[in-house]
């Protein structure tokens, strides 16, 4: 029984972290991965970046 | 003459790029290709379709609207 | 700590060096414009960081990757440049090191490909350039490491120096008045360069102005000052425009440097690189020869390599693996619970996916091989004309074929697109390339409708991606692209062949993140949709119909009826697939529960037909793109309209084709 309560929430609980960790990182877009992704002021795009529009 | 005047294979020197617009007038000039250097016209892609050039061992390719702005002799 | 920038022309070997000296694998590749983002790694065994750059040719930015460039400059703060200068391209690369040099930081010249330069029969005698440029310069082959020790060492020697008094100078001659002048107006506070601001200005820099325009009042002087001194200019016969006689000014400067310094011994002919663009950008086959390499990279992929091996693979999960899972888990006494969760969640959703990590291997091969040998930018003149004709130019299509691999990382190098329209539209359509993520559903539905017609299907729906695209294209640039004008100048470099290393490493770094997916997010989503499946309304252990899964993907049925797919299944599989587009076989696993792609494939023949199967892939294909590709539109387009309108269109696209697809198929079969 105790095993199988262990082995629930290792899986479980891997389970939601990876998820949570994946949405997380898909809506940051590709800064997530940066070293620099704390101090870096432009956040390679580039600010004032004029919106296309029509 | 200009540059689509040219036999494919055939050099000249670049005369005069004041007539092409703006952005593209830079990146040629950035690609080194300005007034007073030689290129050789390598090949025209059908249809209408782009030139390939060469410049100073480097090769480029732009539109033929463009290149036939580029006065040669 | 220490920071480093690398500045130079495009395709000169920046993030070959990058690589070599952080030890990781940023992309590189054989064209213009490959970087389009700031990128930071930690030097190898010192303490300093490495900034890789994109490519620029010189510092006035026309696209968006150039302008991270110039930002860059202007508003962070680092130690030291790195200008990376191709030695067989020297007279060009030198007019961006002018311009590094004038902006009076300390800086250090790696001069690049000497390997290349010696195979054409130059020689550069780096003592005197040095001399003559008052700066340090270590000649490295960046691709094989050579001399990037020594280059390291110097990097980081005396890291604080500023540019001592410079040796080097550029007289502009006539513009030298304007330039005082400027200088004079300009305030003393920033810690820019005035001098360098000041010819930047007048060279017409469009970022340099804006950042005066911030930082300073007077500014319609500054203009009224350049237009004064351009006609003037003009009016003298000097040159054309401003731009012109500085860059003339500098050219002079670079040939008296180069003929001191260089020594031509034999004109090599590059023969092999010409020989090989006759053939490739040949008139009438240059486009059949691209279908022909796509055809193959497809039958290999299929039918002759990646099946049977994924067969293999497959064979190993639903034998030994889930053989031995399953005693391991009896021995240690696992509830059915558990058991159920590892093997038919786990094993059935996580090995779904994995077993098509052969396909994806070989895919991402080829992509790298185009990307490295320099076929890409021709590529790009070959299909221009066809581009031209729906409002975009050939450059559109390196995005394009980017996406192939990954959606994300195509939609960013829509940045090296010059107008903003067309890039904006470049990026709609980048999600509309079949990614890597999509291969294991075709490959799932072909292994079992279209056994002897693998490559032959697969192939045509990347071309229905492709043709799509273009349609769309055609429309939203009629809507959109009123009154701008598409340019296309593109670099076309030698072809090189691409090292067996390089090769293997970024088909590993693509193909990497497919296999860390399935052990991170697949893993937690095979285990959630297990639940979904397992849960119902009524309880725990429910018959899969009662479960909460079949509820969710039961309310989207009716609407895929018309499609061929009206299953619970179907919708349920594809609402999981917006996460990320490998979960739908994982789900599919999961739901159908079988132990293997082949009965899986046994299993969907009794709830598809060979046309509904196509409809479906086709669906799959083009609605909306994953969840990290809407990030990247959202970021790359900085409007959250854009980025509806991204996902909107394509799935009202994908269900257009796949109901005519499976209605006007109906008519037939
Ligand atoms: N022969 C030779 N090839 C090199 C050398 N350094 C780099 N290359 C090749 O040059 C190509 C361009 O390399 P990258 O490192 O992507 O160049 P980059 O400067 O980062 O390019 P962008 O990001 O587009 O500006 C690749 O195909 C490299 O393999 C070298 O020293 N010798
Ligand atoms: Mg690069």
């Amino acid at each position: 029984m105790f095993v199988n309560i262990l082995i629930g929430l290792i899986i479980f609980g891997y389970a939601g972290w990876m998820m949570a960790r994946h949405i997380k990182k898909s809506k940051q877009g590709k800064c997530a991965a940066c070293e620099m992704n704390k101090s870096c002021s432009s956040s390679c795009s580039i600010p004032d970046a004029p919106t296309v529009s029509k | 003459m200009n540059l689509t005047d040219l036999k494919q294979g055939t050099k000249a020197i670049v005369s005069d790029i004041s007539k092409i617009n703006d952005l593209v007038q830079q990146r040629l000039i950035d690609m080194g290709l300005v007034e007073g250097v030689e290129v050789c016209l390598k090949r025209t892609m059908p249809f209408g379709g782009p030139v390939m050039v060469e410049v100073c061992g480097q090769c480029l390719s732009l539109r033929r609207r463009e290149a036939s702005c580029i006065g040669v002799r | 700590m220490s920071q480093f920038a690398l500045f130079g022309n495009p395709n000169t070997g920046k993030t070959s060096l990058f690589n070599n000296l952080t030890g990781s694998y940023e992309y590189v590749g054989n064209w213009s414009g490959v970087t389009v983002e700031k990128k930071v790694g930690k030097l190898r065994n010192q303490n300093g960081l490495l900034i890789d750059l994109p490519g620029v040719y010189s510092l006035n930015p026309l696209s968006r990757d150039e302008e991270v460039v110039t930002e860059f400059l202007l508003t962070e703060e680092f130690e030291k440049i790195l200008n990376i200068v191709d030695a067989s391209q020297l007279k060009r690369n030198l007019q961006l090191t002018i311009q590094l040099i004038e902006f009076g930081k300390s800086l250090l010249v790696g001069l690049n490909m000497i390997d290349v330069a010696k195979t054409r029969g130059m020689r550069i005698d780096e003592k005197k350039l040095e001399n003559l440029l008052g700066v340090s310069i270590v000649p490295i082959i960046a691709r094989s490491g050579k001399g990037c020790d020594l280059l390291s060492k110097e990097l980081i020697a005396n890291p604080k120096k500023e540019m001592q008094t410079p040796v080097f100078h550029v007289d502009y001659g006539f513009l030298e008045k304007a330039i005082e002048q400027i200088i004079t107006i300009l305030p003393n506070d920033s810690n820019l360069n005035r001098r360098w601001m000041a010819v930047q200005f007048l060279e017409g820099n469009k970022r340099v102005k804006t950042y005066l325009d911030q930082h300073f009042a007077h500014t319609d002087k500054l203009d009224q000052m350049k237009r004064e001194t351009e006609e003037e200019l003009v009016k003298l016969g000097l040159a054309p425009s401003i731009r012109q006689y500085i860059y003339n000014v500098r050219d002079q400067k670079v040939t008296s440097i180069l003929d001191q310094v260089t020594t031509v011994t034999s004109l090599n002919k590059t023969t092999a690189t010409e020989f090989i663009d006759r053939i490739v950008t040949n008139k009438f086959l240059g486009l059949p020869i691209f279908l022909a390499f796509m055809y193959v990279m497809f039958m290999l992929t299929f039918d002759w390599l990646g099946t049977p091996l994924a067969d293999l693979l497959d064979a190993f999960f639903s034998g030994p693996l889930s053989e031995g899972l399953a005693k391991g888990l009896a021995a240690i006494g696992a509830s059915s619970f558990i058991k159920d969760l590892v093997l038919d969640g786990i094993v059935a959703g996580v090995g779904g996916v994995l077993v098509f990590v052969p396909q994806i291997f070989i895919m991402f091969f080829f992509i790298s091989f185009l990307e490295d040998s320099g076929y890409m930018a021709r590529v790009a003149m070959v299909m221009d004309r066809i581009m031209e004709s729906i409002g975009l130019n050939g450059k559109a299509f390196i995005p394009m074929i980017i996406g192939f691999g990954c959606n994300v990382p195509g939609v960013m190098a829509a940045r090296t697109i010059e107008q903003p329209k067309e890039r904006l539209l470049t990026i709609l359509l980048t999600p509309l390339m079949s990614c890597s993520a999509r291969l294991p559903v075709y490959a799932l539905f072909v292994g079992a409708f279209f056994v002897k017609y693998q490559a032959l299907v697969v192939l045509s729906l990347y071309v229905l991606g492709i043709v799509v695209a273009m349609i769309v294209a055609r429309v939203f640039s009629f809507l959109l692209l009123k009154g701008e004008k598409s340019v296309f100048v593109i670099e076309l470099p030698p072809y090189r062949v691409p090292q067996a290393l390089t090769l293997w490493r970024s088909t590993w770094e693509k193909g990497k993140g497919f296999i860390r997916k399935a052990g991170t997010f697949i893993f937690g989503g095979s285990v959630f949709i297990w639940l979904l499946t397992y849960a119902g309304p009524h309880g725990l252990n429910v018959k899969m119909d009662d479960s909460f899964l079949a509820m969710i993907g039961g309310v989207l049925a009716p609407i895929f009826q018309p499609l061929g797919f009206g299953t619970w299944q179907a919708g349920a599989s594809l609402l999981t697939g917006f996460l990320a587009k490998e979960v739908v076989v994982a789900t599919m696993n999961i739901i159908y529960q079988v132990p293997n792609a082949v009965s899986l494939q046994g299993v969907l023949s009794t709830h598809y037909s060979a046309l509904s199967a196509l409809s479906f892939m086709a669906f799959v294909l083009l609605y909306v793109p994953c969840l990290a590709t809407v990030a990247t539109i959202r970021k790359e387009t900085a409007s959250k309209k854009w980025t509806y309108i991204s996902i909107i269109y394509a799935l009202i696209i994908a269900y257009i084709i796949s109901i005519l697809i499976y209605q006007i198929g109906g008519l037939f079969f």
